[in-house]
């Protein structure tokens, strides 16, 4: 029975002891009564603390139960607010790894206070700025003496196979999880990775025995009373997984978009201006929310993100967007978050009733838009028409920083070389026509030494 | 001494018996990874007992490691 004026979050549906849902627009958890002991658990043991001191745990507040949905609560929290949902498809490998790393982190403190995670899903951990955090206050259950780690084959699923896939052939193999939304199947791990991966004991026995041994144990009842795991074998089997996953390391290879910057057709002056006119408008629209679509090195993420603006810095390519977050932690910039978006094909909405995980769109609604030397990619590579481009993004953002991109610029040339020019259409006259059917101009600034222009504009 | 610690490496690889429970979970663990997770976990118990107590290990094999272990030992209870 569900109480008027509640809303489940539709992606918390699976674990009995508790869920996750709205009221009056505010994100609430409610712990039933199933889930009334692990939480007790998790709280008296110490073990909540110590993960809130050491900002591996969302922190939460104990709520009033007037605002349980359903009469069996128990309890209920409001947990503090993440600032941009992200889901794994869109972290580049060392976001994958750092997740994974504290999920095994996470359980080690856990078996110190006798408790357990009863589950390892990538979806558990969520991205404040260069942060992973672990999102998930009902993860946790009493740990019993001999039972193995029950979110063993989940944990090898969601992280261990994408990452080894992704470090052993291409850091593009992060979107099969958008395919598997339980995490990619280890048989499939097991067939795709090279045959040398045998040879390393890890991804022997964690992928490729597991995958032969789910094969054959298909539908058979193990004896649980006969197999036991002693604690000490836990933590082993968790700091193997540990100095596995930290020995993983992405082959490099240069990317067309790396290389973007190099073809650069500006020259210092000129990027130096463009950099001054962009904060100027952000100073001038103070935006609490950015996001930087085609991103690539994320220098006008960081901008932004320095204005105190919550940045996601969106690219198409995985190397770069590794770049822009290894440079994210190494700075700790908690402002800018870095996620592989190909705006031709943003992120879907998936899983039950596609309801599960959002699609890019429902979650980008933000302040303010910038799409830097990224227009022609749309329009001309992309075949987009201008109409088009201006719809989507008055949908995304109230107000947009558009670089304009003239045909006459050597790089719109590039694109034009080997083909045919059909884009009558793509002109400064026309852009500002069709753009101005949505937004409204509140700033034009020609960039010294170029022929590109800048726009600050307000959604109508 | 030693013996029982000798017996105590040798044996965690193999250490499967334990309490009957029943388990009590969400999500299904799977039977083929129940079991590859138990041998894994046995091989793994066994190479980091063997790395907690590498030094122990070590002094039984050399009788100067034995004596630098005492000293560390004594170290310790100063």
């Amino acid at each position: 029975m569900k109480i008027k004026g509640t809303c489940f979050e539709p992606s918390s549906f699976r674990d009995p002891e508790g869920f996750l849902f709205f009221y009056k627009s505010q994100l609430y958890r409610q712990i039933n009564q199933k889930g009334k002991n692990n939480f007790d658990l998790l709280i008296n043991s110490g073990l909540y603390k110590k993960l809130i001191e050491k900002q591996f745990l969302i922190p939460h507040a104990e709520a009033s139960l007037k605002f349980a949905a359903t009469k069996d609560a128990y309890k209920i929290i409001k947990p503090q607010p993440i600032p941009f949902l992200s889901y794994p498809y869109e972290w580049s490998f060392s976001q994958l790894k750092d997740a994974a790393l504290l999920t095994l982190e996470i359980q080690k403190i856990a078996l110190e206070h006798n408790i357990s995670l009863k589950d390892a899903s990538a979806y558990n951990i969520q991205f404040i700025g260069y942060k992973p955090i672990f999102i998930d206050t009902l993860s946790f259950e009493k740990y019993r003496e001999g039972e193995p780690w029950t979110a063993y084959r989940q944990f090898c699923q969601h992280f261990l196979a994408p990452l080894s896939l992704m470090a052993e052939k291409d850091p593009r193999f992060n979107l099969l999880l958008r395919d598997f939304i339980d995490g990619i199947p280890l048989d499939l791990a097991s067939r795709a990775l090279p045959l040398t991966t045998k040879l390393k004991f890890s991804l022997l026995t964690h992928i490729h025995l597991h995958a032969l041994n789910q094969k054959r144990m298909v539908n058979k009842k193990v004896g649980k009373n006969k197999y036991k795991m002693k604690k000490l074998q836990m933590i082993a089997l968790i700091e193997n997984l540990k100095s596995t996953i930290e020995k993983m390391k992405i082959k490099k290879f240069r990317t067309e978009w790396q290389k973007y910057y190099h073809f650069m057709n500006y020259s210092n002056k000129a990027f130096e201006y463009k950099k001054f006119l962009i904060k100027n408008f952000l100073y001038k629209i103070k935006p609490q929310s950015v996001i930087d679509l085609g991103a690539n090195e994320g220098i006008f993420s960081q901008i932004a993100s320095q204005t105190g603006a919550y940045t996601i810095a969106c690219d198409v390519d995985p190397f770069v967007v590794e770049e822009v977050y290894l440079k994210a932690k190494n700075d700790k910039n908690k402002f800018l978050l870095p996620l592989i978006i190909d705006l031709t094909n943003p992120s879907p909405s998936l899983g039950w009733e596609n309801k599960e995980r959002k699609s890019f769109t429902e979650r980008a609604e933000v302040d303010c838009i910038l799409a830097l030397a990224l227009i022609h990619h749309l329009a001309i590579s992309n075949n987009l028409p201008l109409s088009l481009i201006s719809q989507y993004f008055a949908r995304l953002g109230k107000y947009l920083i558009i670089e304009f991109v003239p045909k006459q610029d050597s790089n719109v040339q590039i694109l034009l070389q080997n083909r045919k020019d059909i884009f009558d259409e793509y002109s400064k006259e026309v852009f500002e026509k069709v753009f101005c059917n949505h937004f409204q101009i509140i700033e034009r600034k020609k960039i010294k030494e170029s022929k590109r222009e800048l726009y600050l504009m307000k959604r109508k | 001494m030693k013996k029982a610690f000798f017996k105590l490496i040798f044996f965690s690889g193999f250490l499967f018996l334990f309490l009957p429970k029943k388990a009590y979970a969400y999500l299904d663990p799977g039977s083929g990874s129940y079991l590859i997770q138990i041998i894994v976990a046995s091989i793994a118990g066994l190479t980091y007992l063997i790395k907690l107590n590498w030094r122990k290990i070590k002094s039984r094999f050399s009788s100067k490691g034995k004596e630098e272990n005492e000293n560390e030992n004594k170290g310790d209870l100063l």
